[in-house]
């Protein structure tokens, strides 16, 4: 890999792609059909499955926190997230949210290697993440999707406390965004706040 | 009918069996407890090494340790009382037996001399109640002065001045996974100009320490609240379970208006507790966001060397204060260790003296 220009170019450019939510497609995946017969198999057995420059992006920041680059890293999870923020919307924000805080928990779990040096760097870079993303989400009303990113947060949170990494921002985080979801009325999306804070270190 | 010279050595062999009962009891108890003791002493020994690692965020352990300690201090009510209730009937039937003895070998008339040999019973009976006492100390370690000293009661275990004074932990690393926080939150939301409360959270709850706070707004100070700490967890009303320790705990501080609500305050607080000498000083920013004031991130903490304090018959005793706190100097004869927490509401206003300080009542909630 070249210079860190280049880099963030290089994830901007595959962000910029147009890509699609939609699961289906033509590609024929396992998972997502109930049962299968040799017709069908024979008709798809050859489509290629659909460009996902998300996933390229991910697999491209797993690359870099092998190599160990921390700033690298920090800009691909920094892009991944501003792409996120850009892309959601009231229609798709349910998808949109499961999409990519997938991902990001793809990211952090391999940052809990053993062999990674720089697993509570990473995680207070998160959690800092984490904390004005959600706030975004909460003031521009995308309530549903923010609750399935608090999930995300929260179980990662939770693994986090595990492993003896602090967790007093993101508590302070969740009780901020309760604070602020009170304020403007959300006072279910408050509760769960609350709920996920007050679980985040019960193992 | 018996014999007359056998009788006596029958009831008397009762007697040595019966007490040797008693012993082997005495000893079946204190196998146990020892045992006990030797799993809760391990228990400290690994809270306290938690302690010394102040990088990790441990709460979690701790609340899970304390816990766990809190469960092999506790003997069950039931055995308690067989074992105390098998004691009491032991105890009663030899000393009785012992007195018909007297009684069988009684002869009339009465010479005052015969009350001299009723002596070794008493002193038997004295000795056999203080037996009884030391088998129940054992087997309440929770209400006596016994084994309290050697093995501290669970909720011993969050008071940051046991743990400073007794053993030598850190304070500032186990006050670090208390992590205390400072909210400002309006009484009244609808209201523009409401009063603030102030509050202090503690993820973890440690207490018996002394606080003093004052709050800025651009340096000059707004608010100024100082006392102690102190918990007092009832049993859980509905699982009646005993709560040694608790999690995000609130303590409200006081009450105070803020004038033109500026986006930043600032906070500085000291702590104090009993095994230090230098208080610890704990600095805040504080951000607005809407109706509240929050810390933007953690507070920076450090050693205040340029204070020293003594703890003397409960007070705060400061011998020598070359910082820039405000009013140290003028409170530090109400600096006492009572539970009560008082506050000075309008700083800004320049009512600065004691005849201004409120207490604040409200109790302390979890949220």
């Amino acid at each position: 890999m070249c210079n860190i220009i280049d880099f963030a170019s290089a994830i901007q450019e595959l962000l910029s792609r147009p890509f699609s939510l939609e699961k289906d497609g033509e590609y024929l995946d396992l998972a997502q059909i109930s049962s299968i017969n040799k017709e069908l198999l024979l008709k798809k057995v050859n489509i290629p499955p659909q460009p996902n420059p998300i996933a390229e992006v991910v697999s491209l920041v797993i690359e870099t926190m092998k190599g160990c680059h921390l700033t690298r890293t920090k800009i691909g999870i920094n892009e991944i997230l501003k792409a996120y923020l850009l892309i959601i919307n009231h229609e798709n924000e349910k998808e949109c949210t499961e999409l990519f805080s997938g991902y990001l928990y793809e990211i952090y779990l391999y940052s809990l290697q053993k062999n990674y040096p720089y697993t509570d760097l990473l995680w207070n870079y998160l959690s800092n993440c984490f904390h004005v993303v959600s706030l975004y989400l909460v003031e521009a009303g995308y309530i549903e999707g923010c609750e399935i990113f608090l999930q995300q947060i929260a179980t990662m949170g939770k693994m986090a406390a595990q492993k003896g990494l602090h967790t007093s921002s993101i508590q302070h985080f969740l009780h901020t965004l309760e604070l602020k979801a009170q304020e403007l009325g959300f006072t279910e999306f408050a509760a769960v706040a609350k709920n996920h804070r007050f679980n985040l270190e019960i193992f | 009918m018996f014999d007359h010279n056998l009788y006596p050595f029958i009831i008397t062999s009762m007697v040595g069996g019966l007490l040797t009962l008693l012993g082997s009891v005495g000893i079946f108890i204190s196998i146990i407890i020892q045992r006990k003791v030797e799993r809760l002493q391990a228990i400290l020994e690994e809270f306290i090494d938690l302690s010394y690692q102040s990088d990790l965020n441990l709460s979690g352990k701790m609340f899970n340790l304390i816990e766990k300690y809190q469960m092999h201090y506790i003997l069950p009510d039931n055995p308690r009382q067989i074992i105390i209730g098998y004691i009491n009937i032991t105890i009663g039937l030899v000393i009785a037996l012992w007195l018909g003895l007297y009684i069988l070998g009684y002869e009339s008339p009465f010479h005052w001399l015969a009350i001299l040999y009723l002596l070794p019973l008493i002193v038997i009976g004295l000795i056999m109640i203080w037996f009884r006492r030391l088998l129940q100390y054992l087997i309440n370690i929770d209400e006596t002065p016994l084994l309290g000293s050697i093995i501290p009661a669970p909720k011993r275990l969050r008071s940051i001045s046991y743990l400073s004074s007794f053993i030598n932990v850190s304070v500032k690393s186990v006050l670090k996974q208390a992590r205390l926080n400072l909210l400002f939150k309006k009484c009244d939301v609808d209201n523009p100009s409401s009063l603030w409360m102030v509050v202090l959270k503690e993820e973890l709850s440690f207490d018996d320490f002394f606080y003093f706070l004052v709050c800025f707004n651009e340096k000059n100070p707004i608010f100024l609240s100082f006392g102690e700490i102190v918990f007092d967890f009832p049993r859980d009303g509905i699982t009646g379970k005993p709560s040694p320790v608790k999690k995000n705990v609130n303590i409200p501080l006081g009450e105070l208006n803020i004038t033109d609500e500026p986006e930043e305050l600032q906070a500085n607080m000291l702590i104090f507790t009993k095994g230090e000498k230098y208080p610890l000083n704990f600095n805040y920013k504080l951000k607005k966001g809407g109706t509240y004031y929050a810390p933007s991130d953690n507070p920076e903490v450090s050693i205040d060397h340029q204070i020293t304090y003594s703890i003397e018959k409960n007070m705060i005793n400061i011998i020598k204060n070359e910082s820039s706190f405000p009013f140290i100097k003028k409170f530090a004869s109400l600096f006492k260790l009572n539970g009560t927490r008082l506050y000075l509401p309008k700083v800004e206003e320049g009512k600065v003296n004691k005849d201004n300080l409120k207490t604040s009542h409200e109790l302390v909630f979890i949220d």
